[in-house]
């Protein structure tokens, strides 16, 4: 057997000291910087790589379920999704941009970044980080945290959660760490607090047992807080439960945006 | 020599990135694969090639991408080439199958426990449940060995087929 080496884990253990120590000081972040800048469009390629892969097999899965007829036909669909995948990842980005504009041409008062997704994250299932994003803006592109992101329709997908200088984490509306002043689109125009709930569905707490709350309700941003606009489209309520002894009610929404696959995100940057 | 290093620069670069954007954006069953333990066996079954510190390089990219305490992964990585290469020079020396099965096994279990059990002692105070009692923890180790092996034996054919130095399965007796 080898004999342990114990100068070279010290020197290892000095260099990511000393690495660890210049990060934090931001001596090392014109290194991070051109690193991002070189190989941001590479992950953004491979993620979208990978989310076609997704997409492909998503849709496999649930035309599973089709009759035998369907079935046959799917099979000559596959042989054409096959050989249209990159037109279709193409078309997809295409459409998504024209959504974007879209969007932000019909309100013109509001400024905006555009960024690609370049990572899922999807490293561990213990780290509560599973789920968020990556995309390819940061502090130098005017990002910063708070600020709510937005898919191609307008809908809300989630908020920054971290702003690097060229790169930000998002995270997803359905994430515990996602926190936004809400309202319902209700006859008392309830205000609340949007949280994700289990990466799932958005819990709307603090609503009192006095509202008149129905399934179906829109939940959308409030504008209590800085830099969020009231009025921006989350989720639509899909459970309410009065408990006897509550003060609040328990209010449950889904998120209206997919948040699989996304592509491109926009970041609503304040006025 | 600096067109090694160059060569190593761009394949641990292109290596981190492609595990960070692409291997997280699969489907979820496909998500535990391991592109960098499969590189690592690999790796260590045709090359003497010291990578310790291109796995800590590999480990600062990782941490200026993910969210995980700075540091982590500049520790983490080169902890598992580190186990990987004291199996391999210790146990699985013999370039068969079993031995590149052998080394993805251990080299996934250890990611697995060492991953979840420093995240879990991190989250310590914050009352997260032992992640050994947690069903999704072995599921996804399940899944991690499962893929990562099969991963691992289409590599090892891919290989075999285009290389003699390694062995169809175990080292047969008399056979030198």
């Amino acid at each position: 057997m080898k004999k342990f080496n114990f100068k070279l884990i010290a020197f290892f253990l000095a260099t990511v000291g000393l690495l660890i120590f210049l990060h934090f000081f931001g001596v090392l972040r014109p290194l991070e910087s051109g690193f991002q800048t070189i190989f941001n469009p590479l992950a953004s390629f491979f993620q979208s790589g990978g989310a076609s892969i997704n997409l492909f097999f998503h849709d496999q899965i649930a035309r599973g379920e089709f009759s035998e007829k369907i079935r046959d036909l799917e099979g000559h669909l596959q042989i054409a999704e096959a050989e249209n995948a990159s037109l279709k990842r193409l078309e997809e980005e295409n459409s998504s941009l024209r959504q974007h504009l879209k969007f932000f041409s019909e309100r013109k008062d509001s400024r905006y970044v555009m960024a690609n997704v370049i990572a899922s994250e999807a490293f561990s299932g213990v780290s509560e980080n599973v789920g968020d994003i990556l995309i390819d803006k940061g502090v130098k592109d005017g990002v910063y945290e708070g600020l709510v992101v937005l898919n191609g329709n307008g809908v809300v997908i989630g908020k920054i959660y971290q702003a690097g200088e060229r790169t930000s984490r998002v995270v997803l509306t359905v994430s515990s760490r996602c926190r936004l002043a809400a309202g319902l689109q209700n006859k008392n125009h309830t205000v609340g607090l949007a949280e994700g709930n289990l990466g799932l569905t958005i819990a709307i707490n603090f609503v009192p047992q006095a509202e008149e709350v129905k399934i179906g309700d829109n939940l959308v941003t409030s504008g209590l807080e800085p830099d969020i606009p009231a009025g921006l489209f989350i989720g639509k309520v899909s459970d309410v439960y009065r408990g006897s002894n509550e003060i609040w009610q328990k209010v449950t929404a889904e998120p209206a945006a997919n948040l699989d696959n996304l592509i491109i995100v926009s970041v609503l940057l304040p006025r | 020599m600096m067109v090694k290093f160059f060569w190593y620069l761009l394949l641990f670069s292109l290596l981190a990135v492609w595990q960070i954007s692409f291997a997280g954006s699969l489907p979820w069953y496909l998500r535990e694969i391991n592109f960098f333990i499969i590189f690592l066996v690999f790796f260590l079954e045709f090359s003497h090639d010291n990578l310790f510190w291109w796995f800590l390089f590999a480990g600062f990219i990782f941490d200026f991408y993910y969210a995980a305490p700075f540091g982590f992964f500049m520790i983490f990585l080169p902890a598992v080439f580190l186990f990987a290469k004291f199996l391999s020079l210790n146990f699985f020396t013999n370039r068969s199958l079993y031995s590149c099965w052998g080394l993805t096994f251990f080299a996934v279990i250890f990611y697995y426990f060492v991953f979840y059990g420093a995240f879990y002692a991190i989250k310590f105070s914050v009352g997260e449940p032992l992640f050994i009692l947690e069903k999704k923890f072995w599921l996804s180790l399940l899944l991690a060995i499962i893929l990562n092996l099969s991963v691992s034996s289409l590599v090892f054919y891919f290989f075999g087929a285009l290389s003699d130095r390694l062995k169809p399965f175990f080292i047969v007796k008399g056979n030198k």
